[in-house]
């Protein structure tokens, strides 16, 4: 009997969860391998250290961090891939390693670097494969695989040997393997890793598309702030195995952010000197007629209307820092810590 | 039920197609073995002309031993042997298990099963053309009671071969040269196209269990022939549930360690 940990409707549930390693530390050089064949030294790695949380359906979350963070081992808990040293895991009702065929047939783990395509073949030998694996019948084979194949524009690839697509094409097949059997949970695990711009924005478009139309939820995974900015209104950051973070990206910003960003461009018939500058804040660029301070963010607006008192300003922008130099100060502040 | 038919006929239409994607391999793997099989007779041929028998069995016998463990040993080929030594070799350490475990399906038997290798096809064209041969030629001996057993004991064979060598790649868990001891039985199967009764008799109970060639012919060719008896199917019944129960073991516990690998 499963004891149910999942609050009110959550889709997703983790209490408490760890997962830790025994790690072989080796010394380096000859010498060192030599000493390991009778004498090893062992290190304890907490990959996820008691991390909880609970996500609901339709949900489209940011699993942010840095490499090594415990990012990846935890959606690996979650598709039951890996036992945890402790804690407790639901998703849709079910112990995720207890791989119950009910339970895998509504989820799917997507992994940027990871392929399941057969690489000698064309994809849509490995979507009848997945076809056959997950029960799907023909009629919703055939209609999903059309849907799919419209949004991510691929009808002219799938026949053709996986090793001769591109990145992105490949990328693009995988998605489809994955969302043949229409999961309702989706986890992504870098997905747009190594793609072009382009790419990247059709990826993105088609994962806000999939989650519109079948009301999926999805935890995404990603070192492009893109990405997350995207298509997450909420975000979870963790750090070293914690978390340390959890809600709306635009409480990051209030959290986080400390300064403002003023954009300035000056009257180019009137001269404007650094120095001037340099009594409103932290200079970061100065070319005239152009230039950008930073303030503090409680003072921005007050700065602002100082600056436009003072010097000959034909236009001022006040922004808000990218999301990627905030979540740096996020590490960075709990590195200091 | 129509699932696991499903996707095994899929994943033959997969391998058939690859195959024929690299047909110089299809073609120079099935000469190989064809080969190895003319060698094989050509040797025993030498063997029986200095000797009546051989650990009691005659010339036609031992061939026909030799026919039914190259049947078994090319089914086992075929069917799961490459699969199981592709997740020996890459399974855990490049973390490949990964993309099986999370699918609704029986992980070790699509591991398992993943893999056929239809090139020694041919080859088993060849061998059953000589089953048949020394079918006809040992007809005398054969009864309808004892080809029914020998079925039995040959199903329970390939169950236990199966078990045993699924268990013998589960070691890809615990070290990461493991491949070696699937290589090793395959090196030692060779030994199996000899009546097991040539063996030393303190290395006879290895045969039937660690090192499980006798099952690869002896066993199945032995009731064939008529030569086995009770003690015998009891042997192999209780080494098919032993395996059956070794291998649960031997997987669960390794999936309990498997750590994946990282991204």
């Amino acid at each position: 009997m499963v004891e149910t940990i999942m609050s009110n409707q959550s889709i997703i549930s983790i209490k408490n969860l760890k997962k830790y390693f025994k790690v072989y530390k080796k010394k380096p050089g000859l010498m060192g391998s030599i000493q390991s064949l009778w004498h090893r030294e062992y290190e304890e790695v907490k990959a996820v250290d008691d991390i909880s949380f609970d996500i609901f359906p339709g949900e489209i979350v940011g699993f942010i961090g840095q490499n090594g963070a415990g990012k990846t081992t935890t959606l690996k808990m979650l598709s039951g891939l890996l036992y945890p040293s402790s804690g407790k895991v639901q998703v849709l009702g079910f112990n995720p390693w207890d791989r119950k065929p009910e339970f895998q047939k509504q989820f799917a783990l997507v992994m940027g670097q990871k392929n399941q395509l057969w690489w000698d073949l064309p994809a849509m030998e490995s979507f009848l494969l997945n076809k056959a694996i997950y029960e799907v019948p023909d009629a919703q084979f055939k209609k999903t695989l059309d849907k799919l194949m419209d949004l991510l524009e691929v009808r002219d690839i799938v026949n053709i040997q996986v090793r001769k697509l591109s990145l992105g094409q490949r990328m693009k097949c995988e998605l489809i393997a994955a969302l043949l059997h229409n999961p309702k949970v989706l986890f992504l695990d870098e997905p747009t890793i190594g793609l072009d711009v382009v790419m990247q924005k059709v990826l993105r478009d088609f994962i806000k598309a999939y989650n519109k139309e079948f009301g999926a939820t999805i935890i995404l995974t990603s070192h492009y702030m893109g990405d997350v900015k995207e298509l997450c209104k909420r975000a979870i950051i963790i750090d070293h195995g914690h978390k340390i973070f959890d809600g709306e990206l635009q409480q990051i910003i209030d959290q986080y952010a400390v300064n403002k960003i003023l954009s300035l461009t000056f009257e180019e018939e009137k001269s404007v000197i650094r120095e001037q500058l340099e009594k409103f804040g932290e200079v970061k660029e100065f070319a005239f007629p152009k230039a950008t301070i930073l303030v503090k963010r409680t003072e921005a607006a007050k700065v602002a209307g100082k600056l436009l008192a003072e010097l000959p300003v034909a236009d001022v922008n006040i922004e808000e820092p990218s999301i990627e130099v905030i979540i740096r100060q996020v590490f960075e502040s709990q590195h200091t810590k | 039920m129509k699932k696991y038919p499903r996707i095994y006929f899929q994943i033959l239409r997969m391998t058939a197609a690859l195959m024929m994607t690299y047909r110089l391999n299809l073609l120079v793997q099935g000469s190989f073995m064809i080969v190895y099989l003319l060698g094989f007779l050509f040797l025993i041929n030498i063997v029986f002309s200095k000797t009546q028998s051989l650990g009691g069995w005659t010339r036609d016998e031992v061939i026909l031993l030799f026919s039914v463990y190259t049947l078994i040993w090319g089914i086992i080929e075929s069917f799961f042997f490459e699969g199981l030594r592709q997740f020996s070799i890459s399974g855990v350490k490049n973390g490949d298990l990964d993309k099986v475990l999370t699918k609704p399906v029986n992980a070790q038997l699509l591991i398992s099963f993943s893999t056929p290798n239809p090139a020694t096809t041919p080859h088993e064209v060849f061998v059953a053309v000589l089953f048949i041969h020394q079918l006809f030629i040992l007809h005398g001996q054969l009864y309808p009671a004892n080809v029914l057993v020998a079925t039995f004991a040959g199903f329970c064979s390939m169950g236990i071969l199966f078990f045993l060598y699924s268990s013998y790649a589960t070691l890809a868990f615990h070290f990461t040269n493991s491949s070696q001891a699937l290589r090793a039985l395959e090196t030692i199967s060779d030994n199996a196209q000899y009546p097991t009764k040539i063996y030393p008799q303190w290395l006879q109970p290895f045969l039937f269990s660690l090192i499980p060639i006798a099952f690869l012919g002896y066993v199945p060719t032995s009731f064939l022939l008529g030569r086995g008896d009770w003690k015998l199917l009891w042997i192999t019944i209780g080494v098919l549930i032993g395996s059956f129960f070794i291998n649960q073991f031997a997987w669960e516990s390794g999936l309990k360690k498997y750590s994946s690998a990282s991204s």
